[in-house]
């Protein structure tokens, strides 16, 4: 729906990108972690009151109703929407806007310094992910393999265990 | 049939409202995670949106694709938050065995 708005608002690369970012990355990822927990209809039994989700619905409402008053009433908005809104027609100098070598052109013209920061980062984000699922891994690890060393311990010597504990 | 810059911009502003119902009352936060992806969403529309409506006074083509490119890197923050924050659910799913967000209390690991 997202991206069909976007071909909407003359942005056909950024509705081919939404595409395959969301379909194709984040939901693909969503499906992967939902695999991996593996819930059973238990785990997602919520019990959100009744009570909640009135009050939510209504402070939502009254959020969608203060954005939409401010947008109807903006003069801005208005001046900028003007006649034809936004099926007005472009000026011929900037007719190929929204199109992929255009939008190629101005990123690595006028915003490189951005692009090269998101690429790093993405790559401070994939360390972080990579990081938070092995070392907890690790720990976990450890964990199991405690009670075997404090059972070893026991059968040994109490002062040997309580120094393991300590450390 | 002309599209008025309010219609576009009324749309995004639904769309975050429902992502932050979604945020208020789902326990869950892989749905949690899924509708802060919904309220991005909307502000990204709205930038699109706006881009569109300055688009006849815009004298060259890099600025009138300067929301679009904004859009662009936006999005691939998402995508960045959304493993990041996915790799936390896992690794909070792992200590506590849960995913709702009521019963995760404790900040300490």
């Amino acid at each position: 729906m997202v991206s069909l708005q976007y071909l909407v608002l003359r942005a056909p690369f950024l509705a081919v990108i939404q595409v395959l970012v969301y379909a194709g990355a984040i939901m693909v990822l969503f499906l992967f972690v939902l695999m991996l927990l593996n819930l059973s209809a238990d785990d997602l039994r919520e019990d959100a009151s009744r009570r909640r989700k009135v009050v939510a619905g209504l402070g939502c409402g009254a959020l969608f109703a203060l954005l939409a008053t401010a947008v109807m009433r903006s003069g801005r908005v208005e001046e900028l929407s003007g006649q034809a809104g936004l099926t007005a027609d472009v000026p011929a100098a900037v007719a190929e806007a929204g199109e992929l070598q255009a939008i190629a052109e101005t990123l690595f013209q006028e915003h490189v310094l951005p692009f090269e920061l998101t690429s790093f980062l993405i790559l401070i984000a994939i360390v972080g992910a990579i990081y938070m699922t092995k070392a907890r891994g690790r720990a976990r690890a450890e964990r199991s393999a405690e009670p075997a060393r404090a059972a070893e311990g026991e059968a040994a010597a109490a002062p040997v265990l309580s120094q393991e504990g300590r450390t | 049939m002309t599209l008025p810059l309010q219609a576009a911009l009324l749309f995004s502003c639904a769309i975050f409202a429902i992502g932050v119902y979604g945020v208020l009352v789902r326990q869950n936060l892989i749905v949690i995670l899924m509708c802060l992806e919904l309220m991005l969403n909307a502000v990204n529309l709205a930038v699109v949106a706006v881009g569109r409506a300055l688009l006849p006074q815009a004298a060259t083509t890099a600025q009138a694709n300067a929301a679009q490119v904004f859009v662009l890197i936006v999005l691939a923050v998402a995508a960045a938050e959304a493993a990041v924050g996915l790799s936390i659910l896992l690794a909070v799913y792992r200590k506590w065995r849960t995913t709702n967000a009521g019963e995760i209390q404790l900040l300490k690991g």
